[in-house]
């Protein structure tokens, strides 16, 4: 296999620096553009292929109500899945037989409410307690269960999840299921036969260490203590027993949560459609409390374009300037390089001939760099 | 009552991982289909340059990304990314090689990806020559047998994403991967 690197290594690169902007951009535009149809060459192939379709959407539909799948529903009348319904709290535990097959199990004083029951989604929402899942593999739905902290899904396994005061847990006995939500690890976690999941409700502050930025212009965020979430995620097996190590920490104390700084820029994303200005407010104060987040890199990146865009070159160099020191996200320093000696010319602002000097010494072939150069030779 | 605490991780070792990636990008966010775009499209390019014509280059690229961005809700282990997008691309591949059978049959000319033409300037001789008599190997070659063997050899992917990206076993891919290599080996002299 040696003989083949030696080989591949005078090999040309599939796309070049220019190749991948201008596929991105194509791509971007499709992606904007309401869908025209198929590539058809001919007028004739048009037409056996709209004729095709008008009986393909025929056939569909009459055989859509066939295939409905039916809601579920449970064996005993006296309890309710009708979105909405609270299935009866008891102080002991019962099981609940559905007409699919699968049970719940409640724990004595377990509160689960039915959020959806469309036929081929079933949403329940676990808010306290214990409740013990057998859903019946290859079933015709998928299940979800909100939990607050977490979202569980599954297609057909036997698993149990607690809601209690401390948090949120997930045990797997059989089969597989999915846990996604702000808090759990990557968000996304998925767990298989013996292993579980804990997602504390519990939050504590860490003093961090603030990163080695190089000197910032006046209007930088500064940084400042951050917040973590904890998760732990868990095997059966004492080998794998726990992934969640605690780091020295400073201070620890309870704290109110806060939102992640994927929450933030979903709302940001949002309120830069009416006032650009306050979303760049909002980004600024959830980067001085958020360095440690998995997103810090792409809501200081997000920062520096809406920045930009407003014209707040002071604010777009150092959000840019974020990115490269935290060099994150990965594939976006490049032109995070590029955007924040944009800002710094743009802005007329000093440090412009270090910063092109950084840009072409890493990314000699950046795309903007030309537009660059010529935007400095207007600008002198 | 102890606490369990995520790891502090420093700043400037961070990297946004394949899942956060994913799932902002399920959230909507644009720099994420983007960072995820940068992330693999040297990948994804090299296998279809590897395989295609130049012309159908961007086209695979294109339509690989555009049907991952569509059904990236359906990828239920985002850190499987990588193989993912790898079996999208091996998939536009076969449809631009289904689509040179009717071309050979209508018009009698059909060309595969020459390596010989892909060497970068400056490289030895030696080099292009060797490849020159792959690709006389590779023409003669099923697809079944092509692809992983480039996969493998050419663009440098593991075996576990060459199964992933042509929907085979291990075993599979390595019987195929084998085959293609006795080909390779006897026709350019490695093995006589």
């Amino acid at each position: 296999m040696k003989h083949y690197d030696r080989l591949r290594e005078h090999l040309q690169p599939g796309y070049d620096e220019a190749e991948i902007h201008d596929g991105w951009r194509r791509i971007a535009d499709k992606r904007n553009r309401v869908p025209s149809g198929w590539r058809i060459g001919t007028f004739a192939v048009a037409a056996v292929a709209a004729a095709a379709l008008v009986v393909g959407v025929v056939i569909w539909k009459s055989s859509g109500d066939r295939r409905a799948v039916p809601a579920l529903a449970a064996s005993s009348s006296n309890v309710s899945l009708e979105a909405g319904s609270l299935l009866p709290v008891m102080p002991q535990t019962q099981t609940v037989a559905l007409n699919d097959g699968s049970t719940l199990e409640l724990a004595p004083q377990a509160q689960l409410r039915v959020v959806g029951n469309e036929g081929a989604r079933f949403v329940t929402q676990l808010q306290q307690g214990k409740v013990h899942f057998a859903v019946k593999p290859h079933g015709p739905r998928r299940w979800e269960i909100e939990t607050g902290l977490a979202t569980v899904e599954v297609v057909g396994t036997e698993f149990g999840i607690n809601v209690d005061q401390r948090g949120v847990s997930v045990e797997v006995a059989h089969g597989v299921v999915v846990v996604r939500g702000e808090r759990v690890p990557d968000r996304l976690v998925r767990l298989t036969a013996g292993q579980s999941l804990q997602i504390e409700r519990a939050t504590v502050t860490a003093s961090v260490p603030p990163p080695a930025l190089p000197p910032a212009p006046a209007e930088a965020v500064p940084v400042a203590a951050d917040r973590i979430d904890s998760a732990v995620v868990s095997s059966r097996t004492p080998n794998q027993r726990s992934t969640a190590v605690a780091p020295p920490v400073a201070a620890v104390v309870p704290v109110p949560s806060q939102p992640t700084l994927a929450a933030v820029l979903a709302e940001v994303d949002q309120v830069r459609l009416r006032d650009t200005n306050a979303a760049i407010d909002m980004l600024s104060r959830a980067l001085a409390t958020h360095t440690d987040d998995a997103a810090y890199g792409l809501a200081a990146f997000t920062l520096g374009r809406l920045a930009l865009e407003a014209g707040r070159y002071v604010t777009a160099a150092a959000a840019f300037e974020r990115v490269i020191a935290a060099a994150a996200p990965f594939d976006l320093v490049g032109d995070a390089y590029a955007r924040r000696a944009e800002a710094l010319l743009r802005g007329k602002l000093p440090g412009v001939a270090l910063a092109m000097q950084r840009l072409i010494e890493k990314y000699p072939q950046h795309p903007r760099r030309a537009m660059l150069e010529a935007l400095a030779n207007v600008e002198r | 009552m102890s606490v369990a605490i995520a790891p502090i991780i420093p700043l400037g070792t961070r990297r946004d991982s394949d899942a956060e990636l994913v799932g902002r990008a399920l959230r909507g966010d644009a720099w994420a289909h983007e960072a995820l775009y940068r992330q693999y499209v040297g990948l994804v390019a090299t296998v279809a340059r590897r395989m295609l014509q130049p012309s159908d280059v961007d086209d695979v690229v294109q339509e690989t990304f555009l049907i991952a961005f569509e059904k990236l809700d359906r990828l239920t282990q985002p850190e499987a990314l990588k193989g993912w997008l790898l079996r999208i691309a091996v998939s536009q591949v076969h449809r631009r090689f289904r689509f040179w059978r009717v071309k050979k049959w209508v018009l009698g000319d059909v060309g595969h990806a020459a390596l010989a033409d892909q060497v970068a300037p400056g490289a030895p001789a030696n080099v292009t020559a060797e490849l020159a008599k792959i690709d006389c190997v590779l023409a003669t070659l099923s697809p079944k047998l092509r692809e992983p063997w480039i996969l493998r050899c050419i663009v440098g992917c593991s075996l576990d994403e060459v199964a992933t990206a042509c929907d085979c076993s291990l075993a599979t891919t390595k019987r195929r991967i084998r085959e293609a290599q006795d080909a390779v080996d006897t026709f350019t002299g490695a093995r006589s």
